[in-house]
């Protein structure tokens, strides 16, 4: 029997024929990238029934078509100073809609103990770095091989053995003006030996209809250590899924999020422990507001012995909002002695909102110790009353309160010009969204 | 004289029943008013219902404050314009340090009136002044707001809040009790240390140990959601020696 292509997968495929002449690299990679696309064909979107995406709704990728830009992106460095973390003593690397900006980054900054190429660049260089750089993810879902078949644009970083960077990177993703866009990208990062880096990322864009498609890829070798904090701060128009693949060593993975954007806004982290005393440490704060939905995804898998995880997760929901963390640990028979922590706490402003958590441990080893907590609740009365009788509106003691809530998770951001940005993003959304004052029911 | 608060055959009612049936109530300014009653009479509700706890239902009755209608006020315009309730159950609000909540509702009142903010320094050295005088450190005043603070903590950090806010009108619901005899004088301190012609204090109170150390004008026996008696100091002396029931 025939099927017929829906129409949003042959808009993909039109996309990638379109923009394939554009697209850097050889013949392998051509290769590669055909592949992939022959393989999201046959994937196609995921739907509701599978298990990872029943909270997640993709009907903005099926309502509209997304192209990569084919054009170099022009914005202004105020665009980006404004977006950037206030504060922060950082080299930058920039992106504009999808597109790597040598002129907005600062690639002379970059400290010469590193190496940091946009990947755009090194796919021109040929094609041995396909399979150096692992580019292909065969056994991927639809967004892995998405983001294959259109792979042009992202970054390369590589901290040697041994190599401390004392200073942060900073990665801007700005979409700015771009309906209909689509931005793949892939970061593959790389620590040595006892190498060790910070990285703070902003993802930001104003209302257009776009699509972020966000990979990367990281691996640390033993007594690496790598600090990743990102501020997802996308359009209330944009869809946005990004996904992280992690493998660790005996070495020490952190990743702080603070997410209040995106249309439908997905967040999955994918970590792999390979050998003995790694660690890995998730802090999540989702903010979602009217006819938003965010998911946060994860799942840890502790292949070996010894090994630590620990993940925290705070989602705060305003009316007519939905957000989902789903959380599954994976201790195979042979990782004795594992720890694994997970916990996920929601507030709920309005009825209205949809909160769902889903903690999962799946443990074959028997000398482990796992724990996973989940609660949903509202503000107290009480406290919204003993605020309100000091003097505070309905909507400021509301916002005291879903502060206080998630303060825990930002002040242990560091550095500290983050941590005030985390804190200022989020007060940002309170004074964008809870439930209004008048609206309130006495 | 004009009174502060003037309070009219109020009437309250809560999911389970009507608790205030037809209370009146004068309050003129630089008075010390005390209510007493047995537990049930209706003391905390009528606190509650002052300031504007939205779990009491007003069915009836009319509260004037400064000659405007108190019950159309939300409870943080109440606020603003002078009430203080110093809650029996001071609440506990983890994530929020004493210093940060009090500067945040101190600026928030402010705002209201119309007044500038307290800058950081100033604000500082008022609540360091006022945590001294009632015997909370400002390590505890750095700490969440009463969390893991004891019962007479609370009741002090309770004190120190009305001192920085310095209300026109205290209403003090059960402020002495679960308090040892040396927090009763330190809080009787901080209580008779807001008394000024301009201000008013309501105090209420199951026994007569607070009016010890803080002289009440007047004192009110308050029996089924209503004031059934009311005298001077010697009214409480009365009722501790023969109890509510006789006297009532």
């Amino acid at each position: 029997m025939m099927t017929q292509t829906p129409s949003h997968i042959a808009d993909f495929k039109r996309a990638y024929e379109t923009a394939g002449p554009a697209f850097p690299g050889g013949k392998q990679l051509g290769g590669m990238r055909d592949q992939a696309m022959e393989r999201f064909l046959s994937l196609g979107l995921p739907v509701r029934k599978a298990e990872n995406w029943r909270y997640f709704d993709l009907t903005p990728l099926r309502d509209q078509a997304y192209s990569p830009a084919l054009t170099l992106p022009t914005a202004t460095l105020a665009m980006i100073d404004e977006a950037a973390v206030p504060g922060l003593e950082a080299p930058r690397l920039v992106f504009v809609n999808g597109r790597f900006s040598r002129t907005l980054s600062d690639m002379d900054r970059l400290p010469d103990t590193i190496t940091c190429e946009s990947l755009h660049q090194r796919l021109l260089d040929g094609d041995d770095t396909i399979n150096r750089l692992g580019l292909d993810l065969a056994d991927g879902d639809a967004f892995d091989q998405l983001n294959t078949a259109m792979l042009a644009e992202g970054l390369v970083i590589d901290v040697p053995d041994g190599v401390k960077v004392d200073q942060p990177l900073e990665l801007v993703y700005l979409t700015s003006k771009a309906d209909g866009l689509a931005s793949h990208l892939r970061l593959v990062i790389r620590m040595g030996k006892g190498a060790e880096l910070r990285l703070a990322e902003t993802i930001i864009g104003d209302d257009s209809r776009a699509f972020t498609n966000l990979i990367t890829q990281i691996t640390l070798a033993d007594d690496a250590r790598l600090i990743c904090t990102r501020r997802q701060l996308e359009g209330s128009q944009t869809v946005h899924v990004s996904r992280n693949h992690v493998t660790l060593g005996d070495a020490l993975y952190e990743l702080a999020q603070i997410s209040t954007g995106g249309k439908s806004a997905r967040h999955e982290l994918l970590a792999t422990f390979t050998s003995e005393g790694g660690h890995v440490e998730y802090k999540n704060v989702q903010l979602a507001g009217e006819g938003q939905i965010h998911d946060t995804l994860t799942l840890f898998d502790h292949a070996v012995p010894q090994c630590t995880s620990m993940q925290t997760y705070r989602g705060v929901l305003d009316k007519g909002s939905k957000a989902s963390f789903q959380g599954k640990v994976l201790v195979r028979q042979d990782a004795q002695k594992t720890d694994a922590r997970q916990k996920a706490d929601s507030l709920i402003l309005d009825r209205s909102a949809e909160a769902n958590a889903k903690p999962e441990l799946e443990i074959y080893a028997d000398d482990v110790q796992c724990a996973h907590g989940a609660t949903v609740g509202e503000l107290s009365q009480d406290q919204l009353f003993y605020l309100n009788s000091r003097g505070l509106s309905p909507r400021e003691a509301k916002a005291v309160l879903v502060e206080a809530f998630i303060a825990e998770l930002c002040e242990s951001v560091e550095p500290e010009p983050v941590r005030n940005a985390f804190l200022a993003d989020a007060r940002t959304w309170l004074d964008r969204h809870p439930v209004k004052a008048a609206e309130e029911v006495r | 004289m004009t009174q502060m608060l003037d309070i009219k055959n109020l009437h309250v009612a809560i999911e389970d029943g009507t608790i205030l049936k037809g209370l009146d109530l004068k309050i003129k300014p630089g008075e010390v008013h005390a209510i007493m009653g047995p537990n049930g009479s209706g003391k905390s509700t009528l606190a509650a219902t002052l300031a504007g706890n939205p779990a009491y239902e007003v069915t009836k009755g009319k509260v004037t404050y400064l000659g405007e209608d108190l019950l159309a006020l939300e409870p943080h315009e109440r606020a603003a314009k002078g009430v203080f309730l110093g809650f029996q159950y001071p609440v506990e609000i983890p994530g929020v340090s004493n210093l940060n909540f009090l500067r945040t509702t101190l600026n928030a009142q402010r705002r209201l009136r119309g007044e500038e903010p307290l800058d950081g320094a100033t604000f500082m050295k008022l609540a360091r002044e006022k945590a001294e005088k009632l015997g909370v450190s400002m390590d505890m005043m750095k700490r969440s707001v009463n969390v893991g603070f004891s019962g007479g903590e609370k009741k002090r950090n309770e004190m120190v809040q009305m001192a920085v806010i310095d209300p026109k009108l205290a209403i003090l619901d059960e402020t002495d009790s679960g308090l040892d005899i040396d927090a009763l004088k330190v809080v009787s301190d901080g209580i008779n240390a807001l008394r000024g012609a301009d201000r008013a204090i309501l105090l209420i109170t199951h026994y007569q140990r607070l009016l010890d150390y803080v002289k009440p004008d007047h004192v009110h026996v308050l029996d089924d959601g209503r004031i059934t008696r009311s005298g001077g100091p010697e009214l409480a002396r009365e009722l501790e020696e023969k109890g509510y029931q006789a006297v009532a």
